[in-house]
């Protein structure tokens, strides 16, 4: 129990560190995601074929290579970014590329018809997806939101191989120390189940909230 | 053809296909097409289904963009086939021919995420910037003019069939369009409702001056609603005469055995 009180700072530090980390690079992989989403729905050859590239890559290498990359590769090239910075930089690049991809499908999930009224009312293509398509997709983009939000928080743990100290490596630290693997690393465990249900309540409100009232649950009288 | 002779020399046309063509592929859907709509004019298109009468709308809504030839709205060119053509004019004087024309579709296409009122008001106020009272009077007044008058904070998915085609047409009439299409507007709905999406655009035809271009399979409201019936077959015009003629007298075979095999 003492063991227990003399270690809490230091895995509360590392725990805000992994909140930290999820919100950066959990919001950038957001704007990332839409921007590169929207940007393949527009069908422009230049602009299609590089961001496809992108995602291929991102999707398809490991996430940990990845990180490693962007540490210890672009230093050579006279990039140098802080450890935190690079983290950030890699997740929401990662994520983003798992996202767009989901932004992408559920926007070419609306119905056809909904293009059509928008064009019969004479609205410009940005103003009906602004209005319109984007407020559709978004209740079928939040489930496949809530897991890659889960996803992104244990993902931070590989940042630890980069120098910074977030829950993980805290941990790992203190096991270093004092020894008492078991109840560390159950510490650990722990906290990360407490940092992931306000994720999946969040998750849980915003798809009751947004499209329940419209959603067809009554059936048509 | 009497028609297109005598309102040569009056006010331009509503619209005009000039040798259009469309295909899908290798099916031609519309074949070197011509047709002039004039101002007020009410035309109702029949055909067998896949002749081309819903894509003539399409065309015309600019849903879809001609292989060849050209459609002009009130005299200017809306869009155009060949490379560019369409794409030459700028966007704001594109959308400001568009606007002059509405379309009521076959499903309805109500925005689910939006109550009746604000599928209504959405258009004018986002696309005309209607102050959002004076837009939420017009919706409300439109609302009420389709019967609907209690519903406007209802959504869609609490609506039958029947009053979301209303909620729809009110919908297209808040842009005040001068060319009004309706696509097969009953097709998707219950026999039951049938009449009173019907009387709604009985209504209309007697209280505006809107030209209307009804596709439909319901021959009673084609004869009914129009000034003028146009029979298709292939994407091509086979007879355009008064309803009374082609209902009464067809001249062409082909519109007599269609009228025929419906009335079995």
């Amino acid at each position: 129990m003492n063991l227990l009180l003399e270690i809490s700072p230091v895995l509360l530090r590392g725990a805000y560190t992994t909140v930290l980390l999820t919100l950066v690079s959990g919001t950038c992989a957001l704007l990332v995601g839409f921007a590169v989403g929207l940007a393949r729905l527009a069908r422009t050859r230049w602009l299609s074929i590089p961001l496809a590239i992108y995602i291929e890559v991102f999707r398809n290498t490991s996430s940990l290579v990845q990180i490693f990359y962007f540490f210890f590769v672009l230093p050579l090239i006279g990039i140098r970014l802080e450890a935190f910075t690079t983290g950030c930089l890699v997740l929401a690049l990662n994520f983003g590329a798992y996202i767009s991809e989901v932004v992408r499908s559920a926007i070419l999930s609306i119905d056809r018809g909904q293009h059509d009224a928008t064009i019969a009312l004479n609205m410009p293509t940005s103003l009906s997806y602004r209005r319109i398509i984007i407020p559709q997709a978004i209740p079928v983009m939040l489930p496949a939101f809530g897991n890659y939000a889960l996803e992104l928080l244990k993902a931070t743990s590989l940042v630890s191989l980069i120098t910074i100290t977030e829950l993980t490596f805290s941990g790992a630290q203190l096991v270093q120390y004092y020894g008492h693997p078991t109840l560390i690393y159950m510490s650990i465990f722990v906290i990360y189940l407490l940092l992931a249900l306000p994720l999946v309540a969040l998750n849980k409100a915003l798809e009751r909230h947004s499209g329940g009232q419209w959603k067809p649950k009554v059936p048509t009288t | 053809m009497d028609h297109q002779s005598t309102s040569a020399s009056q006010a331009p046309l509503a619209a005009e296909f000039v040798n259009v063509s469309k295909s899908f592929g290798a099916f031609t859907i519309i074949d070197d097409l011509n047709l002039q709509i004039r101002p007020s004019e009410r035309v109702s298109l029949i055909g067998p289904s896949g002749s081309g009468k819903t894509t003539i709308l399409r065309l015309l809504m600019t849903l879809e963009r001609p292989n060849e030839g050209e459609i002009k709205v009130f005299g200017d060119v809306l869009s155009a086939g060949g490379e560019g053509a369409a794409k030459a004019r700028p966007d704001r004087e594109f959308r400001a021919i568009r606007g002059k024309i509405g379309m009521v579709f076959q499903q309805f296409n109500l925005f689910p995420h939006m109550t009746a009122l604000e599928n209504v008001m959405e258009a004018p106020v986002q696309v005309l910037g209607t102050q959002r009272q004076e837009a939420r009077d017009l919706a409300e007044c439109l609302l009420k003019r389709v019967g609907l008058a209690e519903k406007g904070a209802s959504y869609p998915s609490q609506l039958s069939g029947g009053q979301q085609q209303r909620v729809a047409i009110a919908r297209a009439l808040a842009m005040k369009p001068q060319i009004m299409l309706f696509d097969e507007i009953t097709s998707a709905l219950d026999p039951e409702v049938i009449g009173e999406v019907l009387e709604v655009v009985h209504n209309l035809a007697h209280e505006t001056k809107m030209a209307m271009l009804v596709v439909t399979h319901e021959m009673g409201f084609a004869r009914d609603i129009a000034d003028r019936v146009i029979f298709m077959e292939r994407g091509k015009i086979v007879e355009d005469a008064s309803p009374g003629e082609i209902f009464n007298s067809p001249r062409n075979d082909r519109t007599k055995a269609f009228l025929n095999a419906i009335k079995r």
